[in-house]
């Protein structure tokens, strides 16, 4: 359980729900932590979601494959367990 | 790091190669522009005061372009927000997903 209120993504309303469809995991239909912990400022989320899609986004000289990498040793750098 | 360790094997169709980098990239039998691109990242993270312009140099010399080098910049400074966040705020792994 994260150490701020978090609302549950499945009870999301307003804002929060048009923003849903463009964070939640499709797999499971549930919204990772790792965004929904933003629940209390959707502004927050939007900020989030606009920083992660231009960080991830793959090109034709550095494609996601590469991305992934980088984030993966980087967390790890970090000593991130998320 | 979970979470991108799914991701990179799901990328990478090679569990092996994702593990051996997770466990130890400078030995992960990696060519010389994915090594160059990591330890950019790795020092970038560890280090942000000491990064020079010959560290962006070096990225040129193994082949990459000065929009690479922005992102690849770019993806190490949103795991530097990310992780941060993830940390400050106690964000744990999701209980519908489960463990590996």
């Amino acid at each position: 359980m994260a150490w701020i209120e978090v609302r549950d993504d499945r009870e999301w309303e307003g804002e929060l729900a048009e923003l849903r469809p463009e964070v939640v995991d499709p797999k499971y239909d549930r919204v990772d932590n790792i965004m929904a912990i933003h629940s209390l400022d959707p502004a927050s989320l939007r900020a989030h979601l606009a920083l992660y899609r231009q960080a991830m986004r793959g090109t034709a000289t550095l494609p996601a494959v590469d991305r992934e990498m980088i984030a993966l040793v980087v967390s790890k750098v970090n000593h991130c367990h998320y | 790091m979970t979470h991108h360790r799914r991701g990179l094997r799901r990328l990478l169709a090679d569990d092996h190669l994702a593990a051996r980098i997770e466990a130890d990239f400078e030995h992960a039998g990696l060519d010389e522009r994915r090594l160059a691109m990591l330890r950019f990242a790795v020092k970038l993270s560890r280090s942000p005061y000491a990064m020079t312009k010959a560290d962006v140099e070096w990225l040129r010399t193994v082949g990459f372009s000065d929009l690479d080098v922005l992102h690849i910049t770019e993806v190490t400074a949103y795991y530097a927000y990310v992780n941060r966040i993830a940390d400050a705020l106690g964000v744990g792994l999701e209980e519908w997903i489960p463990e590996d």
